[in-house]
């Protein structure tokens, strides 16, 4: 048994050292000026490659260590509900709008200040109270076959609930977030009632139960199983330079459709940050935000992430280009924090799974 | 006053409706043999237990050599009464030779003297030669030899045996039986033994006989067998 | 009994040992606790909105899944257990380690690579559509596929545990059997099956918990059971009561069948005779039996472990350059090094209890015993909440700063929570072997029950606390939810590192750091049967 014993001093050094690993952040006193500090602690919904290797860059511009929490923006929200005060993290980052909105409703973040910041992103991209800004915006689109579909069939998102396309339709799941962002915009731009009375068409017309991911229903197009999927466009980029030859033949025979360019417009959500009202870090937060949206970063968002740019200065080239300019959806996201549980609600009551 | 004096002793399990053990007076004399007899689920081997200190009776006083172990108060842990033991499936300590067995319970302060005991209480037990072995390579009727080895080196005063002769082999029961009680009666001891079997009792120098948990008869192995007191005893006696 | 007798007993019965099993209890529940007493404040309308519209679903899905995984583990399990018990054939050796392999890979993990596999870029409808131009969709991202999985990477937990009965059975048992003119089928069916019964039932328990408490599989497949329902209230719709709720409901489903276990055991626990055992003498197979065994043997092999392996390993030559770094050993190292930390306590403390519960004989050792199995049964994402919420109390209103919170030694808490049960298990059941009587012995000869405990019960049953040991370390590197809630800054685990490349859909990213945990799991089960061998000699 003399063994047990370098095991037991082990585990006990690991636990004190346990201790001394976590971030020093003492509860100190609020001060009006914030201070210059060495730290800045993010919580992400995102940290693709292009996360990474931005961040490193930052590091080493700045001097500034950053310290990355990654997880669900629910599990995140959630955290930083049950932090409150003693919250460590100084940026709150999603993919999407309306849980951003849900932070500023649930008071957790702060206002950005910066104006040099808030002059970059126009304003139907950031909170109208500029609690948050994004950094890159994408559509939610229909893709479809180009040798198989005219899209002189399509038109807007409230049509696919005609009994036309019974069988057609191509969706994930009403528990992703893509999609409860879409319906609160459908809530917001047509009622209730309305959203709800869509849902059930939409469901009624489903090729399939909803299952897998976006790409994997671009898939199930290619593969007959359904002529139209509801899917953001950035995932066509990623498929037509995919790295699996298969998705990019896949990526390659499909084309995208932006609906309702006719009425209010395609509808959009973002990739944003909020800066988190505890944090003790803000100016570092902010240097953040900015180097988030200089025109460097923005271009490497577009050309390797294909996400469209939120700095109204830098423009989209190459397969972004290619998929031409479409009208925005002209409704605040500010709105989608407000209608995305309801949303979430009717869509278990309407059976879109 | 006997060696070991028990008296009103009431047992029961916990969660269990029936008493194990009633209203028993228990006693042994002082270097003496006694057996306590009877069928199985009498409560014989609870009795040898509750004289061990492995159970807490529910009623009743204990007194070994006027030293009172346990009353309504008082309840003195197994560790502390000083009683040898014998299991019986023996509970030899696989891990441990045969030498470290029987050196377990002693004190080991002065080496020279224990060293002494062990020889002496294995040659006892005609097993010197069987010092460095382990428990797996020894016989049952070996394994038997070195657990009263092992009970007896510390000189506890009080031997108990449960069920020494059921497991070995009928024709050896004659003769472990005879060396068994040189054994005791060279070392000193008082002990108590359990059985169910009527030929135990050429061995002992006094006998209980229980039946359901309460004491049937008592008395020398003679008096017992020339008048059984009731049908139980008598069968027990194979009479 | 009066109260001097009171006095007296309570004398004997509070001891240290007690008294240490009691802080120990009291600090594992509190985070339990802590949530249920966030019950007082309820709103209940999103419980009333789930049990109209999702409740149904959950307890339909969580049924199924349970009931069918339960028989199928059962029949794999038990079949696979006795033909490695009675008969010996070529690779017998090599296939009675490879069955327990399946565990190595964690269920979510088998769920990434089988839903690759079958996915419309995957290997079979890629072979399909250009080797034979045939356009196949084979979609296993439903019950039936979450089905498939749990049971090809759950069944060895009553395949080890089965075979461990059996491999005691007795050889005059089988015998006599035999000599009443019974053949070996009708042998199995009704005298060993009967028999195994306590130790059947109890590897389906195992199996059946963790089906109810796993949320990575099902969430990834979109099957909506009470884990992932436990989730997406707390998360999306916010509400952590109406979480709670599901929770308690799911608890008591698991207690409830913890109890029916407990029943059909009756008075039985799984202690064996005393009369001396003969092992039982392999028979050898015939060459054309041998081969039906292999292959019928090699099956739960092949989809439990050949196939996602091969999977991973040709995902991993498609990704592997991405890892040649320092940030993936530092996973390794955390991994590792958190999972020996947690493995050693959960030991230590489920030993204490352990022995506390054996010494003692009334209900406060039942007591003891039952609440060790508590966290089993909760998922891990509600025992992370908990433990968050309660360490929080306790920074704010006892230090009044920051002491645990944001610290690897939650997550630790959490984990000892989680799986103390199955420390607890393997060290209650050495226990089991051994009896009371060479404590007993330990105790006529003069030491007291502490120095009993160190010189004569640990030594022997030194095989069940390395055992222990060694299972808890296996659940702790493959678990995900619970270390996703709790893990500080920049701390990534193999479980959690993997799921973040699936999330961000680059699956075959995935590949490395799942490889690289179910090495660490083979090597860990391979080190555990070659412990158990060398027991059993």
């Amino acid at each position: 048994m003399k063994k047990i014993i370098p095991f037991i001093v082990l585990s006990a050094g690991l636990l004190t050292g346990c201790f001394k690993n976590k971030e020093e952040v003492k509860v100190s006193s609020e001060t009006k000026t914030p201070k210059a500090t060495k730290e800045l602690n993010i919580y992400t919904q995102r940290n693709y490659d292009i996360d990474k290797e931005l961040i490193a860059e930052f590091e080493k511009e700045t001097g500034v260590t950053v310290n990355v929490s990654k997880a669900g923006a629910d599990e995140l929200l959630k955290k930083l509900e049950i932090e409150g005060k003693d919250t460590p993290a100084d940026l709150f980052i999603t993919t999407d709008a309306a849980r951003l909105g849900r932070a500023k409703d649930l008071d957790l973040l702060q206002p950005i200040k910066d104006k040099e910041v808030l002059d970059l992103v126009p304003a139907n991209i950031r909170d109208k109270d500029n609690y948050w800004t994004s950094f890159t915006y994408r559509a939610r689109i229909f893709a479809y076959n180009k040798a198989k579909t005219d899209p002189s069939v399509f038109s807007t998102y409230e049509d696919l609930a005609d009994p036309k396309w019974k069988g057609k339709i191509l969706v994930r799941s009403s528990t992703n977030s893509y999609n409860q962002a879409l319906i609160a915009s459908m809530i917001a731009a047509n009622g209730e009632e309305s959203a709800r009375k869509w849902i059930r068409g939409l469901v009624a017309n489903m090729a399939r139960s909803p299952k897998g991911n976006d790409r994997d229903q671009s898939k199930a197009v290619i593969a007959g199983i359904g002529e139209v999927a509801i899917i953001n466009t950035y995932y066509l980029g990623k498929m037509i330079h995919s790295a699996d030859p298969e998705e990019r033949k896949v990526g390659e025979q499909l084309a995208i459709f932006f609906p309702n360019q006719d009425g209010r417009g395609t509808h959009i959500n973002v990739s944003g940050m909020g800066i988190t009202k505890y944090s003790k870090n803000i100016i570092n937060a902010e240097k953040f935000i900015k180097f988030y949206l200089n025109e460097k970063s923005q271009s490497r968002f577009t050309n390797e992430n294909y996400e469209y740019p939120s700095n109204k200065n830098v423009a989209v080239n190459g397969t972004v280009k290619s998929w031409g300019d479409f009208k925005i959806d002209d409704l605040t996201l500010s709105e989608l924090g407000k209608n995305f549980r309801k949303g979430t609600i009717m869509a278990d009551e309407e059976g879109w799974k | 006053m006997s060696y070991i004096n028990s008296a009103n002793l009431f047992f029961r399990y916990i969660n269990s409706i029936e008493d194990v053990l009633k209203n028993v007076n228990f006693c042994a004399n002082k270097g003496e043999i006694t057996a306590i007899l009877g069928e199985s689920g009498s409560g014989k081997s609870t009795l040898l237990r509750i004289l061990a200190g492995l159970e807490v009776p529910q009623k009743g006083k204990l007194t070994i050599n006027d030293r009172v172990l346990v009353d309504e108060e008082i309840f003195i842990p197994v560790e502390k009464r000083g009683i040898g033991m014998v299991f019986q499936d023996y509970a030899l300590f696989p891990h441990l030779s045969v030498e470290k067995n029987v050196l377990f319970g002693m004190n080991k302060k002065d080496k020279k003297l224990a060293k002494k005991r062990i020889h002496e209480v294995l040659d006892l037990v005609s097993m010197k030669e069987f010092i460095k072995r382990y428990p797996h390579e020894l016989s049952g009727g070996q394994q038997q030899r070195i657990a009263l080895a092992r009970a007896l080196a510390p000189r506890p005063g009080v031997i108990l045996l449960d069920e020494p002769f059921s497991n070995l082999d009928a024709n050896l029961q004659g003769r472990i039986r005879n060396e068994l009680k040189n054994i005791l009666k060279t070392s000193g001891e008082t002990a108590v033994f359990v059985s169910h079997d009527k030929d135990d009792l050429e061995i002992a120098d006094n006998v209980m006989i229980l039946y359901k948990g309460e004491v049937v008869q008592t008395g020398t192995p003679k008096e017992i067998l020339e008048s059984p007191k009731n049908e139980y005893v008598r069968h027990i006696l194979g009479l | 009994m009066n109260l001097r007798s009171l006095k007296r007993n309570l004398n004997i019965n509070l001891d240290s040992w007690l008294f240490i099993s009691i802080i120990l209890s009291f600090f594992l529940l509190a985070p339990i606790v802590t949530l249920f007493t966030s019950l007082a404040s309820q709103n209940i309308d999103t419980f009333i909105h789930i049990s109209k519209t999702l409740l149904p679903e959950y307890i339909k899905n969580s049924f199924l899944i349970a009931l069918f995984t339960g028989l199928f583990t059962m029949v794999i399990g038990v079949s696979t257990a006795w033909i490695l018990t009675m008969y010996e054939f070529k690779f017998s050796k090599i296939i009675n380690v490879g069955l327990i392999l399946p565990l190595a890979i964690p269920t979510y993990i088998a769920g990434y690579v089988y839903s690759g596999i079958f996915s419309y870029t995957g290997i079979i409808s890629r072979t399909a559509r250009n080797i034979f131009g045939y356009n196949l969709n084979l979609d296993v991202m439903n019950i039936y596929g979450v089905i498939f999985i749990f049971t090809f990477f759950l069944y060895p937990y009553v395949f080890i545990i089965t075979r461990s009965f059996f491999a005691k059975q007795s050889l005059s048992m089988l015998e006599s059997a035999k000599v009443l003119g019974k053949s070996d089928t009708q042998t199995f069916f009704f005298v060993v099956l009967p028999l195994a019964r306590t130790a059947i039932t109890g590897g389906i328990t195992l199996v059946i918990m963790e089906v109810l408490s796993a949320f990575g599989l099902p969430s990834y497949f979109g099957v909506q059971t009470f884990s992932t329902g436990i989730f997406r209230t707390w998360l999306t719709l916010g509400d952590t009561d109406a979480a709670i709720n599901l929770a308690i409901i799911l608890m008591g489903l698991v207690f409830t069948i913890i109890f029916i276990e407990k029943k059909s055991r009756g008075r039985r626990n799984y202690s064996f005779s005393n009369t001396k055992i003969r092992p039982i003498n392999k028979k050898q197979l015939s060459n054309k039996h041998s081969v039906i065994a292999i292959i019928f043997c090699m099956v739960p092999i092949l989809f439990g472990f050949i196939i996602p392996l091969m999977q991973l390993i040709s995902w991993t030559f498609m990704t592997y350059k991405d890892f040649i770094n320092y940030k993936f050993i530092k996973v390794i190292w955390n991994t590792f090094s958190i999972a020996i930390a947690g493995a050693i306590l959960t030991t230590i403390i489920a030993v204490i209890i352990s022995n506390t519960s054996r010494l003692k004989k009334g209900k406060i050792s039942k007591i003891l015993s039952k609440l060790t199995t508590i966290g089993y049964s909760i998922p891990g994402a509600v025992i992370a909440i908990g433990v968050m919420t309660f360490f929080i109390f306790v920074d704010r209103k006892i230090f009044k700063q920051k002491v645990f919170y944001g610290t690897l030694f939650l997550m630790v808490f959490a984990y000892i929570i989680r799986y103390l049960a199955v420390a607890y298990n393997s060290v209650e059941s050495g226990f089991d072997k051994i009896g009371m009587k060479f404590n007993e012995a330990s105790r006529t000869l003069g030491y007291g029950k502490t120095k009993t405990f160190f010189k004569v019960d640990i030594p022997m049953i030194k095989g069940s606390v390395i055992g222990a040991m060694i299972l808890t370390f296996l659940e702790i590197i493959k678990e995900l939810p619970l270390t996703l809630i709790l893990r500080p800054f920049n701390f990534q685990t193999l479980s959690t590192y993997s799921k973040q490349y699936v999330d961000d859909e680059m699956v075959q990213h995935s590949a490395i750091p799942s490889i690289v945990l179910i090495l660490i799991g083979i090597i860990i089960i391979v080190f555990f049967e070659t412990i158990n061998k060398k027991k059993e000699k």
